[in-house]
């Protein structure tokens, strides 16, 4: 019974991290990043203090400091813009050829009928799908809530985090500190900020062109290896 | 069984959908819900760190 009971157990477990590998992948190498820039960054951070003369931190200092802060909030903010304006713009702007676009001539919100919404929703379906109003409306439109949610929320820590770094630096030299809101019309909150925009346009905007000739087979982010350069909207 | 999850006539697959207590439904809820609080822990994290002035 026991070697039984076992066994179920591993098979679960075995079962869970098959189903979920994608996610827990990604969340394994994401902590193991954020590791990596929390040493390398306490390391510089250090460095930079020496140099100036001043005292070296503890690592636990630094990954409680607005200098740490700043630096991971300004790439999440970017990650989950290009996410939301990637959701966002396909559903009606096109791209012939490529598997991130809809097919062309889909262009749109489409149909209740092609949506499964209201009394074309099946059984399965999520409850706000199947009702009408304003909770259908939120529900429709959730991704993309959440993700703009998200972007708002890190940018504005990036613009705190920020803010108090640069005061810090302000007073080092003997300058008064500034308000938020002065800070968030500076230079080097936009440089911060746009240097991590122009990276992600350019990286999902260079996918979608690049998966009109390229493939990876066995990915649904590309076309099945032999379709058509010009087959648009058809995942592998 | 996968196939009882995706067929909506089974007494497993409606209680699974309403409860989530199927097993397989739960882990997915789980995830949600992993990621969901690491980015509002993070993005609260930071905020406060920046706001408190640290």
């Amino acid at each position: 019974m026991g070697s039984a009971e076992a066994t179920a157990s591993r098979n679960r477990a075995i079962r869970f991290v098959r189903e979920n590998s994608l996610s827990l992948f990604f969340l394994v190498i994401f902590l193991a990043a954020l590791t990596g820039q929390a040493i390398a960054g306490h390391e510089l951070f250090n460095q930079e203090q020496l140099a100036h003369g001043e005292q070296p931190v503890s690592f636990w200092r630094y990954v409680t400091s607005s200098h740490f802060g700043q630096a991971v909030m300004e790439n999440w903010q970017s990650e989950y813009l290009q996410f939301a304006l990637f959701a966002l713009a396909t559903v009606w702007l096109l791209q012939r050829g490529s598997p991130e676009s809809k097919e062309l001539g889909k262009s749109g919100l489409e149909s209740d009928q092609v949506q499964k919404v209201g009394r074309h929703a099946h059984p399965r379906s999520p409850r706000w799908a199947r009702v009408e109003g304003i909770r259908r409306t939120i529900y429709s439109n959730s991704l993309i809530i959440v993700m703009a949610l998200i972007f708002i929320g890190s940018w504005f820590a990036q613009s705190v985090t920020g803010w108090t770094e640069f005061n810090e630096n302000r007073e080092a030299h003997g300058d008064p500190a500034v308000s938020w809101w002065s800070f968030v019309g500076t230079a080097e909150f936009w440089e911060a900020t746009l240097q991590n925009w122009q990276s992600e346009f350019l990286a999902i905007g260079s996918f979608v062109v690049l998966t009109i000739y390229l493939r990876q087979r066995g990915s649904p982010q590309s076309k099945p290896v032999g379709s058509a350069h010009d087959t648009t909207g058809v995942e592998g | 069984m996968v196939t009882d999850l995706h067929t909506p006539q089974t007494s497993l697959a409606r209680r699974s959908v309403l409860t989530g207590a199927h097993p397989t439904l739960r882990a997915m809820r789980v995830m949600f819900l992993v990621w969901v609080l690491v980015i509002v822990a993070g993005i609260t994290y930071f905020s406060v760190i920046g706001l408190t002035h640290h």
